[in-house]
Order: C-alpha cells, then sequence, then structure tokens
C-alpha cells in the first residue's frame, strides 16, 4: 500500500482555512446586516455565530488533514486499483482498470506550488463512481495516467 | 421487389398528415386566442387580436415550412435527416452505429396512420434520429431496411423477401410471453399506485355536482347544519366514511383502465441481441432492450401480490437513448414459475431458494436509527404543541419493522451472480452479473464500525438510483471475504474473456 505525498496536508489545511475565512466573513456580513437585534429573548453580540465557525474551522483545518492522510492509502494492482480513505465512514473502493473510461490529471493553484497532482478515473457507473486519488507526486501521477491508458478497454459496459 | 429498398434511397418527405397532427397539436393557443378574440373581446382589449395575429402567422407558417424542409434519405452506409428552416441542421447516421429503431403511436397518431420513428444509436445521445411521422406501413419498411442493411453490408444483390421472411420468423419465434385481457386486468387491480387517489378525488368531485348518489346525505347535511345544535354525528361519519370508499373504489377502476390502456396486448419477444416489448390500447409503445446493456435484472413484488404468487421482472439497463429511464418492464405480472422460465430463456440464472441472511446485530442498528427518526418527529410534533410521549408508544413496531427488515434481506454469491434480495413491503431480488460491475466498495459508517458491521456496494453502470446493489449490515469479516471473492472471480473471468 503507498501514502500520499505528505505535503497534500498542508494544502489541505489552506485550503480548509481559505473556506473558514469564506464562511466567516459571509456569516459576519449576514449577522451584521440582517440578522442584528432578532435573537428574541437571548442577546448576542454581533458575530458570535461567526466567532464560533472561525474556531470550529481552525481546529478542524489542524485535525482534519492529519487524520485523513492517516487513513489514505491507495494500492496499484495488476488488474485494478484499491482506495482506503475515510475517519467517520472508512471507505475501500476497488476499480478494475477494465472498467475506466477516461482519465483526468487535475492541479489547482495550490497542488502546482506544492508538485502534486489529482489523478481521477472515470468510470460508468451511476453513484458517485468516479475514483479521486489526490496528492500524487506530479511525475508519479504522469506515469500512472500513462501506464493506465494502455489498460483501459473500450468494451466496459 | 427491390422497390422497397430503393425507395428510401431518394430524398423523401414526410407523411402529408404530419400536418394536420402538428395543426392539431398546436390548436389549443390558437383556438383559446380566437375565442377570446371574438367572443369575449371588448373593443378595448386590442392585445388579443394581436396576439392571434402572431399566433396564426407564426404557428401556420412554421409547422408548413418544417414540413418543408425536413428532408431524410436512408442509403446502404448511412441515413441523412436535414431540418431547419432557419439554422439548417444535417445529421448523418451511420447504419452500422444503429442500435434499433423504435416506433410509437399515440391516440391521435393512430387515427391518422402515423406513427414516430426513432432510430436509437449506442449510447450517443446527441446522434439521434427522429422521424416524426411516416405512415405506419413506411416505419415497418424503414426498420426492415435498416435491419437489411446491417446484416448484409456488402452483399451487392438485394433481395428483401429474404428479410420479410427473416422478420417474420423472428418474431414469430421468439415469443416469451404475452398477457391476455385478463392477466391485465388482474396487473391493474394489484397495482394500487397512489397517484390514482388523486385522479379519483377529482372525478368523485367533479360526479359530485351532478349529484345522483349523496343527494340523501346531502339533505341531512344541509339541514343539520341549520341546527348546529343537534348536528347528527352518525349521518355525518357515514357521509365521510362513504365518500372516502368512494374516492378509493373509482381510483382503483382508474388505476385498472389506465393499466389496460397501457398494457393491452403486451408482448415481449426475443431478437437476436435484444429483447422487444410491445403493448398499448389508445397509444402504441414499443421498446427495446439490447441485452449487451442490461445491467441488473430484478424480480419484484409486495407483500400482498407475493401471497398471490405474482411477480413482476425488469430489467435494468445502461443509460441511452433520449428516454433514459434505465429500467424496462420486461414482464409486469405473472406466476414466479412462469419468471424463471423466461430468466431461463434469456440467460440461465438459478435463482435460489435460500440466501444467506445478514448480521442480526442490523435489527438494533435499523431499530435504533428508526428511533431517533422518530424522535426528531415527535419534537418537531412537540413544538407545535401536540403531545408526543403518544408517539413513543409505538416503538416496539419499530423494533418488528426492524426485525422485519433483518427478515427479508438476503445474499448470495454463486456462478459469477450476485443476488440481493431485501424489503418489506416491495420485495425484491435483484440479479447482477459481477462483471458488470464498475467499481466494487465496502462502507463502514461510524455507528457500524462500532457493531462490527460493513456495507458491500457493487456499482453498475444503471441509471437509476433505485437500481439497489448493494448488501447492507453484514459483519466486517463476511464482506472483506465477499470483496475479495468478488474481484477474484471478476478478473478471472474477464482475462478468460480477452
Amino acid at each position: 500500500m503507498y501514502k500520499l505525498d505528505p505535503s497534500i496536508k498542508t494544502v489541505w489545511t489552506i485550503n480548509f482555512i481559505l473556506k473558514t475565512f469564506f464562511y466567516t466573513v459571509v456569516l459576519f456580513v449576514a449577522d451584521f446586516m440582517f440578522v442584528k437585534g432578532s435573537y428574541g429573548d437571548y442577546e448576542f453580540p454581533t458575530g458570535t455565530a461567526s466567532f464560533i465557525i472561525l474556531i470550529i474551522g481552525i481546529i478542524f483545518s489542524i485535525i482534519f488533514p492529519q487524520l485523513a492522510y492517516k487513513y489514505w492509502s491507495f494500492d496499484v494492482r495488476e488488474n485494478e486499483i484499491f482506495l482506503v480513505r475515510g475517519i467517520f465512514t472508512r471507505v475501500k473502493t476497488l476499480a478494475p482498470y477494465s472498467k475506466i473510461q477516461h482519465i483526468d490529471l487535475q492541479q489547482s493553484i495550490l497542488d502546482r506550488m506544492y508538485h502534486i497532482a489529482k489523478l481521477v478515473l472515470y468510470t460508468a457507473g451511476t453513484r458517485g463512481a468516479d475514483v479521486v486519488i489526490p496528492g500524487l507526486p506530479l511525475e508519479y501521477a504522469e506515469d500512472l495516467r500513462d501506464r493506465l491508458k494502455d489498460v483501459t478497454s473500450v468494451e466496459s459496459l | 421487389m427491390s422497390g422497397i429498398v430503393n425507395k428510401f434511397s431518394e430524398e423523401r418527405s414526410l407523411h402529408p398528415l404530419t400536418l394536420v397532427y402538428n395543426g392539431i397539436k398546436s390548436s389549443p393557443p390558437l383556438l383559446i386566442s380566437l375565442y377570446l378574440a371574438f367572443v369575449q373581446n371588448d373593443k378595448s382589449e386590442w392585445m388579443y387580436s394581436i396576439i392571434l395575429i402572431i399566433l396564426f402567422f407564426g404557428i401556420l407558417p412554421s409547422i408548413i415550412l418544417n414540413f418543408i424542409y425536413f428532408k431524410f434519405k436512408i442509403t446502404d452506409k448511412e441515413i441523412y435527416i436535414q431540418s431547419g428552416i432557419i439554422a439548417k441542421k444535417n445529421r448523418v447516421i451511420p447504419i452500422s452505429k444503429v442500435q434499433n429503431v423504435n416506433f410509437s403511436q399515440n391516440f391521435f397518431q393512430k387515427l391518422l396512420g402515423i406513427s414516430r420513428v426513432q432510430i436509437e444509436t449506442a449510447g450517443d445521445i446527441s446522434a439521434e434520429g427522429v422521424l416524426e411521422f411516416v405512415s405506419v406501413a413506411n416505419a415497418d419498411e424503414i426498420s426492415k431496411i435498416i435491419k437489411y442493411y446491417q446484416s448484409n453490408v456488402d452483399v451487392l444483390g438485394i433481395n428483401p423477401t429474404l428479410i420479410e421472411k427473416e422478420h417474420r420468423i423472428d418474431s414469430a419465434d421468439g415469443k416469451l410471453f404475452s398477457m391476455n385481457l385478463k392477466d391485465i386486468f388482474i396487473y391493474g387491480a394489484l397495482r394500487f399506485r397512489p397517484v390514482f387517489l388523486f385522479f379519483g378525488f377529482w372525478l368523485y368531485s367533479f360526479l359530485q355536482q351532478f349529484s345522483f348518489f349523496n343527494l340523501y346525505f346531502e339533505d341531512v347535511f344541509t339541514s343539520n347544519m341549520k341546527n348546529l345544535q343537534d348536528l347528527n354525528v352518525f349521518y355525518l361519519t357515514l357521509l365521510v366514511t362513504l365518500s372516502i370508499i368512494a374516492i378509493f373504489f373509482i381510483s382503483w377502476i382508474l388505476d385498472i383502465i389506465w393499466t389496460i390502456n397501457t398494457f393491452y396486448g403486451f408482448n415481449l419477444i426475443n431478437e437476436k441481441n435484444k429483447l422487444i416489448t410491445s403493448g398499448g390500447l389508445l397509444s402504441k409503445q414499443t421498446q427495446t432492450i439490447p441485452f449487451k446493456k442490461i445491467q441488473q435484472i430484478s424480480i419484484v413484488t409486495n407483500f400482498l401480490k407475493e401471497h398471490l404468487d405474482y411477480y413482476s421482472l425488469r430489467f435494468y439497463t445502461a443509460g441511452f437513448g433520449l428516454k433514459a429511464k434505465g429500467n424496462d418492464i420486461a414482464v409486469p405480472n405473472a406466476k414466479l414459475q412462469l419468471i424463471y422460465e423466461v430468466i431461463d430463456k434469456i440467460k440461465q440464472y438459478r435463482i435460489p431458494k435460500y440466501f444467506l441472511s445478514i448480521s442480526k446485530k442490523s435489527i438494533k442498528r435499523v431499530f435504533i436509527r428508526y428511533l431517533v427518526l422518530l424522535i426528531i418527529f415527535s419534537i418537531v410534533l412537540q413544538y407545535f404543541s401536540v403531545y408526543f410521549w403518544f408517539l413513543l408508544l409505538f416503538s416496539p413496531f419499530l423494533y418488528y419493522f426492524a426485525f422485519l427488515n433483518w427478515k427479508f434481506r438476503g445474499y448470495l454469491f454463486i456462478d459469477n451472480t450476485l443476488y440481493i434480495k431485501y424489503g418489506v413491503i416491495i420485495r425484491k431480488i435483484n440479479i447482477i452479473p459481477i462483471k458488470k460491475f464498475q467499481t466494487l466498495k465496502i462502507r463502514e459508517t461510524f455507528f457500524q464500525r462500532r457493531l462490527g458491521l460493513a456495507t458491500l456496494i457493487l456499482d453498475t453502470a444503471a441509471v437509476t438510483l433505485s437500481a439497489e446493489t448493494l448488501i447492507r449490515y453484514i459483519d466486517i469479516d463476511v464482506a472483506e471475504k465477499l470483496f475479495d471473492e468478488i474481484s477474484e472471480n471478476f478478473n478471472k473471468q474477464f482475462n478468460s474473456a480477452e
């Protein structure tokens, strides 16, 4: 079983913090503009909700990437790819090469800064059946993509 | 005889009655505006006249021009369809890519003797061809010609008699299942679709204005209204009860009538690589299910039908075509033995008599889940000041339901096929050939992990989510063993096929 590139932890943390800031600002604006003074019997100072979100968000951004990294692992086998992931709900996925329709290599700005990439394997399945492996070293991901390109089959239904 | 084949090699227009049909189809707004313009019109309301003029000079020419500019031809290699007045559209469908040719007719189309032809190709929705409309005879010829070209692409000598012969033999030999009127009546009587309650209610309230059957009760009701003091509770209850019974009865009858309309003369035909269903009284429908697209087969029944030994057979297919319903009824209603026979003729699945049961711990898990839902529901009710403690009396029933849920779940993996059984009220047996799965998953949620349970998910390309291809609540080690077994068998099967 292989682990992901450790720099994915940093990417996840930054992503989480950015998201937290976004929701904090949105909530604060909403709090300030619309909800002000309409708490009924209970008086909270403006910005309580956004403050709580900020605290929870920061705690999460510290803990979540560590745990997610710990439980994420994958294996490239002879006929299939095998993933294990999940903090609360643990999922093991098996995707045979013969069922892969097409392959994407995605890189966000952060990914590019840390020289990692996300590999997405699309299948014809129905319920969220696309197999995603984030945080692979770029060279490795490109190599894997090229290797998989040869083994995927046309007749997959 | 080569006339039939050559008939479509020149550019052709649609059937002239298309004009009449499209005219009828777009007439309601025209008639309404006519009515408004001439009958209801105060002199001031000139708006209607303008709308009328726009409609009249907009719709009619567009119908005629669309008809004039629509051309199609079928050669031995391709089907050309040309349409569009201002924005021209040319569509070329290679004959070899055509999966099947479907016809449909609704009531008006049937009266006019025209038919809608839909040429479906593999997978790609954008490359579909629809001919609206050609005559029924032409539709039949088109399907024959396409079939002919597909079977003899490089043979030069054309002999259409051969096609006709072949076609006839096909449809006579391959009949797998058909329904007579009695079967359809029974099917309709057992469906109890809730939607029809709405129609029943509507018809009932419509009939009430004629007061055939409730004159007496209305009398009682009005006299009581005058004197609320001694309102006769008995008659009032009787009136309400009778109304409800009447509504149920009417919707039941409507359901039967509608079922007969949909399934009249239902046939399931086995052609070379596909199944074809057809049926319908006022509007006829033909559906094609290519074998290759079948992802899953389901035997469906409910607790009532199971007592009467009635089951239905459905196929879940990978998405294709415009309908993309992904779920086709192959046998609407039949005894279990007959269903087995049909399945046996299509592909040899031996449907097991006994299934392995899931973990008994699931009863606890499901019960807690129901209980939490009930408590949340009760608290919401409490908020609206309804006593909610009373609802908690139902919890033993929930436990019983959780027990039933466990009892009716089962699975078995033999002969490269996974059989999954589930459902308390609606009962299903899903048959999934394992070479059809796209991804295989084991999912353990937080609560499941605490009980040592897991869910095994076989994701297929069936379009609908109702194609439940998962085994819930099995022990984690069992799930893992099954996971390995399935993947091993899958690899064996796939490698031997190549």
